[in-house]
């Protein structure tokens, strides 16, 4: 694989990564892969890529020494990740192979094809199965006329009152001065299709018995 | 101290010396080390450079004067602060220091290796092992010339060589 086109951006990148943790392009002495490599580039790495520059430096310190570097010049393509696992190498290029959690080239298009549409049925079973609901607890106060009002009638009253996303739930009788009482009642609503107005309105609609509905507490479930 | 010893003598293994007669001097924690006509050399630096001329490996001191003190720094920094450091934090410190250093550099002095390159080395052996990947990780320079030192002939078999590997599970977050 190489390194690519070493002239270009794409492929100074990749000697830069190449070059992070090591000193030299093969082993641990400079060699003619070092010199085929920097020849192969056309001046120094800018200072962002701050190991090719490192490597540029020190190899360009050698000025004419380079010629007896040991080892056989080769062509650019044969170093660089997995293409420097040639025939004299060490464990370097190994360490290069360990990938353990990375996934394999997809080399195969078919294989492709078939994640994609794994993935777009997995986004349309998502979007199609409704979210979690969001619910609302709602403590209604409901006051009658005066204390001759018959609670138990505006009771059943009330819990008439049927909508989807309404469910009644428990109620008493809170005395509120002069024998007056009112009358407290619970219920759950789907915030969605259920808003306090709606209730206010349907329960003051029973205007013989109700005179004022308040709403004591509104708590998110 | 007893670091200090040690190091000297494979050092002197190196260099191919025969056999060195080092001691410490306990009431300073200063090495001592006997040479022919009976006097003692006193001060790490001081016997590591002696060794290195009488191996005739001047190469291993540097070629201009500015190398030669830059690898004398290295010495005077080796006994002043990493050996003396004591907590973890220091540590810490210290090996980042290095780091940044060795940003720009193959070796710590010019462009080969020197004295100062060995003996940090034998130095920071103990605390290399003990760092797990992904710190060595963190500190990628100095894992990087970490690893082309204990490479170098002649140092290969004489320490336990500490393994690096970039492991690709931590990515490019932890730099």
């Amino acid at each position: 694989m190489g390194f690519g086109d070493l002239k270009s951006a794409a492929g100074l990148k990749v000697l830069n990564e190449f070059l992070a943790d090591r000193s030299y392009i093969q082993g641990f002495t400079p060699s003619q892969a070092d010199v085929a490599v920097f020849s192969a580039l056309s001046g120094p790495p800018s200072a962002d890529l701050c190991h090719a520059l490192r490597w540029y430096n020190h190899i360009k310190s050698f000025g004419k020494a380079t010629a007896s570097f040991p080892g056989q010049k080769k062509d650019v393509s044969a170093y660089g990740p997995a293409g420097g696992a040639s025939a004299a190498d060490d464990d370097d290029d190994d360490d290069d192979d360990i990938d353990l959690f990375g996934s394999d080239e997809e080399d195969d298009a078919a294989a492709a094809e078939l994640k994609e549409k794994r993935l777009a049925e997995y986004a349309a079973k998502k979007a199609a199965k409704p979210g979690p609901i969001a619910k609302s607890s709602i403590v209604l106060d409901i006051k009658p006329w005066d204390d001759e009002t018959d609670l138990g009638e505006m009771e059943k009253l009330v819990r008439g009152i049927e909508t989807d996303g309404l469910v009644w739930g428990a109620s008493k009788q809170v005395p509120v001065g002069y024998g007056i009482k009112k009358l407290q009642i619970m219920c759950v609503v789907e915030d969605a299709k259920v808003g306090t107005d709606f209730l206010e309105e349907s329960i003051t609609a029973f205007e013989d018995f109700v005179q004022s509905v308040d709403v004591v507490a509104f708590n998110k479930i | 101290m007893a670091g200090m010893k040690t190091d000297i003598e494979v050092l002197a293994a190196y260099l191919g010396h025969s056999s060195v007669d080092v001691d410490i001097d306990d009431k300073q924690k200063v090495p001592l080390l006997g040479v022919d006509g009976g006097f003692k050399l006193r001060g790490f630096g001081t016997i590591c450079k002696y060794l290195a001329k009488q191996a005739k490996r001047l190469d291993l001191l540097g070629n201009q004067p500015e190398a030669q003190a830059a690898v004398s720094q290295w010495l005077e920094y080796r006994i002043t602060q990493v050996d003396r450091c004591g907590t973890d934090k220091d540590k810490q410190c210290i090996l980042e220091d290095i780091n940044r250093f060795l940003q720009k550099r193959v070796y710590l002095v010019e462009y080969q290796p020197t004295l100062a390159d060995l003996l940090l080395y034998y130095s920071l052996h103990s605390v290399m092992t003990e760092l797990t990947f992904l710190e060595k990780q963190k500190l990628m320079h100095l894992s990087r010339w970490f690893n082309q030192v204990q490479h170098l002939p002649g140092i290969y078999q004489t320490l336990p060589v500490v393994p690096f590997q970039r492991n690709r599970i931590y990515g490019h977050s932890a730099h």
